[in-house]
């Protein structure tokens, strides 16, 4: 084995360690004589005739004195066996070094999961080495050794000791001493496929590590030493963040295995990267973008480069370029056209021709076929919403029409949208809107309601729009000139001081659309506009301030000034104009949520939003697909991995639900970030399929 | 009067009613009282009915008037009963049972009222460290109610002495009688002994029932126990009544069996009596002794 890293040499020949909290433990020594004395304050009484029979003799009542002192003794000393058991001490003393005896060892033994251990151009492939090494190694562990084994793929997978099926929310596993099983659950183990994440691996085992108080601690790795995944440049910069935080634990050891010996030449390898889809799937047409990976050898046209729908090849995809093969990488991106309804994608290259076509001295371009494929489940469903317009014009124009124009365009005259909106002004909505179809086909109840710069709600629709949130669905309210003698209606009917589902306090109006713009181009722009942030909200990636849109040119000239949020409320601010006020603000109210925004958001205070700005039709999807509850794909796992929620800016652990494709949803509590959560359990269920991870409640 | 008068049976009602629900009971399953007179006086003649024993006809009545004419009889009883009640403070001791010294009203009530059923002559004595009523006996049925009235006003308490209390009882009893003793005879042993041998010496037929609760038998106690002295204020003792059991026992056992032993050998009728046994035992035990005695 082959320390990565220098133990720091301890200076001293006798080291002690323990839990503190054994400390506390140790005050459980009073128990006993607590307990006697509070025996003798705590007693029974008899009125009694017979006490001649109770005088004993002074022998007999010294030796029940004794006996009870060496009875109290007996359980202190236990409650002090059990509280040293609990505590784990451990002591080094140079005088056992030199008897020999060896301390108890906690290891967790990470298995490189990534695609090229499956190779078997040299007999065993050294994922079938790497399993024997590690039972190999738990065989001579010595009893009190404890271990935890865990798999490296693009996130870390438990191996041993294997989950609880049953569990609502696993995390890492934790070490256990009980090994009996160790070698099935390696047999059990997922096989190996598509990249590694060793130094995210390492991360974790530190983590497992961080639970014990044992003064020997080893992160063992057994890998086919490939440079992916473990010594590239971008994982090496990785190597290196970790190295400063694993030098500031002396007790833990890291040691690197490489199962495949002196020879481990890196095989010639095609893979097909993650593949992601876009955000927001407006339309039917799914945009997908991957990567074609080779490694160690030149690019050369593949045999075959295909798409699959359900297991089902649909496109056979032209070759990529050649010139486009940079660092041992070429793009690939391809749109495809699905129906409504849970699909798995899959892009399959196949870079070598079938056995039986290869001319003879043909050179195989892949020894490690098994990362040749990706896949990637997505839910294409409609997207009913139902948007109410606050004038009284008929039909409606300049207002919510623009929005409902902006959710229904599509990139191509083929493309069909998948939102079904229903526009209506607010004189006309009444409150059946809200669960009556908006078309003709099924499933289209609204699940979204956009008031767009609405004057007031009569009771009848203000009670209906809080049943229809309370009962899980999502309203994006627009403040426009509307509001401007009704705005203490919104404060007293629909905020009510954080008691209402309306997110924030309308405050005032601020801004002038009339205001002339000076031409001096260092004058400041008394308008508004978003500002760029580290927004991790899934509908604000274009704010973020490596996003190519143009988003944060929307200029506002008027917009209403918003309170802070009632503090206790859950509401958060996710969005900002470029002066600190709030621009978007959002809250949960009963199972569903509401987004208030400061600006009207169609053309009205004569924004540029809709005339200037192209990516307003992309931000208006990304907002009603978050509001409707559709995440991205960034979750796609393969059966057995596990599947890990990363929480949005200020959301607090809470209660979340998990929809498979089939059967009924399921609840699961998260008392902290992140949820790791094991979707299919790989015993029962290995077929890829959309889950759909959602939120009840996480104010 | 007693049992038709509210006040009366709420004041000397209850032992009444133990006393004969307990003897009739007993006397029905017997069906016959064994005690039959030592010496009988001529009352008067009454009218022959069938039925009545041929031995009781006055034969020279028939001869005189040729009418059939039954003696009666006035039974005069040799017997002089004294039921000695403990009511010393230990006597108090209340179990799950009940207490003994409710236990030893039971018995002597049912006894008084028995005796005086078959015309024997009853008489109470109670007492603790000294005597505190002494009834001298009679068979007059209404010699019963003061019996009971006393038993039950009777409450225990004080410390105990009783071979001082015996040895004054013996000097005062002159007669030769029954004494049927009903006590935990938690005193000092070879006092108590000598105190029964005095009863013994004065030619009294003593039948000692030794009242005793289950609890002081068995002692079941498991916690943590104050004991606390019925008859010394003041007195406690806090002990692990689990450890000291072994102890008790020992003690207590030898003392009841050298009780017995002696009692038995001083011609002393020496019977326990647990608290948790029918009060009708006793009443067994007496006529039993008074068949074969």
């Amino acid at each position: 084995m082959t320390p990565l890293r220098s133990v720091a040499k301890r200076a001293m020949t006798m080291a002690v360690g323990l839990n503190l909290l054994m400390l506390l433990g140790l005050a459980g020594l009073a128990i006993p004589p607590i307990v006697h004395l509070l025996n003798r304050r705590r007693y029974d009484v008899v009125h009694w005739g017979a006490m001649q029979f109770l005088q004993i003799s002074e022998i007999t009542r010294r030796k029940l004195l004794i006996e009870e002192l060496l009875l109290m003794a007996l359980r202190m000393l236990l409650i002090a066996v059990l509280v040293l058991g609990l505590a784990s001490p451990w002591a080094i003393f140079s005088f056992f070094d030199k008897l020999g005896t060896q301390e108890s060892r906690d290891v967790v033994i990470i298995i490189d999961g990534s695609a090229s251990m499956s190779r078997r151009d040299q007999g065993s492939s050294p994922h079938e080495l790497a399993c024997a090494w590690a039972k190999d190694f738990i065989a001579k562990l010595r009893p009190g050794d404890s271990v935890a084994i865990v798999q490296s793929q693009q996130q870390v997978v438990p191996v041993f000791p294997v989950a609880d099926e049953a569990a609502t929310a696993v995390a890492i596993p934790a070490l256990t001493h009980k090994l009996q099983n160790a070698a099935a659950a390696l047999d059990d183990m997922p096989p190996p496929r598509g990249s590694c994440d060793l130094p995210l691996a390492v991360e974790a085992a530190h983590q497992i590590l961080s639970t014990s108080r044992r003064p020997q601690q080893d992160i063992i790795i057994l890998t086919d030493g490939q440079r992916q995944g473990l010594a590239d440049d971008a994982t090496k910069s990785r190597w290196r963040r970790l190295e400063q935080k694993l030098d500031a634990d002396e007790r833990t050891k890291l040691f690197l295995v490489n199962v495949m010996g002196e020879d481990s030449t890196a095989p010639a390898n095609w893979s097909v990267q993650a593949v992601r889809a876009g955000k927001a799937l407006a339309s039917q047409r799914v945009f997908l973008e991957s990567q074609l990976r080779i490694q160690g050898g030149r690019y050369e046209p593949p045999y075959r480069l295909q798409l699959e729908v359900d297991q089902v090849p649909v496109a056979t995809l032209p070759a990529p370029s050649a010139a486009d093969f940079r660092s041992g990488q070429i793009p690939l991106q391809i749109n495809h056209m699905l129906t409504p309804g849970s699909h798995l994608l899959s892009l399959v290259v196949d870079p070598d021709p079938p056995v039986d076509e290869r001319a003879e001295g043909y050179v195989v371009k892949d020894q490690v076929p098994a990362d040749n494929r990706q896949d990637l489940a997505v839910m294409v469903r409609l997207l009913p919403v139902l948007l109410a317009d606050g004038g009284t014009e008929k039909p409606v124009h300049h207002g919510a029409d623009l929005l409902k124009t902006a959710l229904t365009a599509t990139t191509g005259e083929q493309d069909l949208t998948l939102v079904r909106p229903r526009l209506v002004t607010i004189g006309d909505f009444v409150p059946d809107m809200l669960k009556k179809a908006t078309g003709p086909e099924p499933n289209t109840i609204p699940r979204v309601l956009i008031l767009c710069n609405v004057t007031e709600l009569d009771r009848s629709q203000e009670a209906a729009v809080t049943e229809f949130i309370e009962n899980g669905g999502h309203v994006l309210v627009t403040l426009g000139n509307r509001l401007l003698g009704t705005r203490n209606y919104y404060n007293q009917r629909l905020y009510r001081d954080g008691e209402g589902w309306l997110p924030a306090r309308v405050e005032e109006v601020q801004g002038d659309e009339f205001a002339a713009v000076s031409t001096d181009s260092a004058a400041k722009d008394p308008a508004v506009f978003p500002a760029r942030a580290n927004y991790t909200h899934p509908a604000l990636g274009m704010l973020r301030p490596d996003s190519p849109a143009d988003l944060d040119r929307s200029r506002f000239p008027r917009w209403w000034k918003l309170g802070d949020p009632a503090a206790g409320s859950g509401a958060i601010v996710i969005a900002r104009f470029d002066n600190g006020h709030p621009f978007l603000v959002e809250r949960n109210y009963g199972k569903g949520g509401v987004i208030l925004s400061a600006v009207p958001l169609d053309e009205s205070w004569r924004t540029n939003l809709h005339s200037g700005v192209t990516g307003v039709l992309m931000f208006l999807h990304e907002l009603l697909y978050y509001l409707e509850g559709a995440r991205s794909s960034e979750f796609n796992v393969v059966p057995g991995r596990p599947l890990i929620y990363q929480p949005f800016d200020d959301e607090k652990p809470g209660s979340m639900s998990m929809q498979p494709p089939h059967g009924p949803k399921r609840e699961i509590s998260a008392d902290k970030w992140p949820l790791v959560r094991f979707s299919a359990p790989r015993r029962t269920a290995r077929r890829a399929a959309h889950h759909r991870l959602g939120r009840w409640r996480w104010s | 009067m007693i049992h038709f008068d509210p006040t009366s049976l709420a004041r000397y009602g209850r032992l009444m009613l133990v006393a004969r629900n307990l003897v009739e009971g007993f006397l029905t399953g017997v069906h016959k009282s064994p005690y039959k007179g030592y010496s009988v006086e001529f009352a008067e003649h009454r009218q022959y009915y069938p039925g009545d024993e041929i031995r009781h006809i006055d034969w020279r009545a028939l001869g005189k008037t040729d009418r059939y004419y039954i003696k009666e009889y006035e039974e005069e009883t040799n017997l002089r009963a004294h039921l000695i009640v403990d009511a010393s403070g230990s006597m108090a001791y209340t179990g799950k049972h009940g207490s003994k010294f409710q236990y030893a009203q039971y018995v002597a009530a049912s006894l008084a009222y028995l005796m005086l059923h078959q015309r024997d002559a009853v008489g109470l004595v109670t007492h603790d460290t000294k005597l505190r009523e002494k009834i001298t006996p009679k068979a007059s049925t209404k010699h019963l109610v003061r019996v009971l009235h006393t038993l039950e006003r009777t409450e225990p308490g004080g410390e105990t002495s009783l071979a001082t209390v015996w040895h004054d009882l013996a000097g005062q009893l002159k007669r030769r009688a029954m004494l049927i003793i009903l006590s935990d005879c938690f005193d000092a042993m070879t006092p108590l002994l000598r105190a029964l041998y005095h009863f013994r010496h004065k030619n009294h037929e003593v039948v000692l029932f030794h009242v005793l609760a289950p609890e002081e038998i068995e002692f079941p106690f498991r916690k943590w126990t104050q004991f606390r002295n019925l008859e010394i204020s003041g007195n406690r003792l806090l002990v692990d009544p689990q450890r000291l059991r072994k102890e008790y026992l020992r003690n207590f056992q030898s003392f009841c069996t050298e009780l017995r032993d002696n009692a038995r050998k001083m011609q002393v009728d020496y019977h326990l009596l647990r608290t948790d046994e029918p009060v009708d035992r006793a009443l067994g035990l007496y006529l039993s002794r008074r068949v074969h005695g």
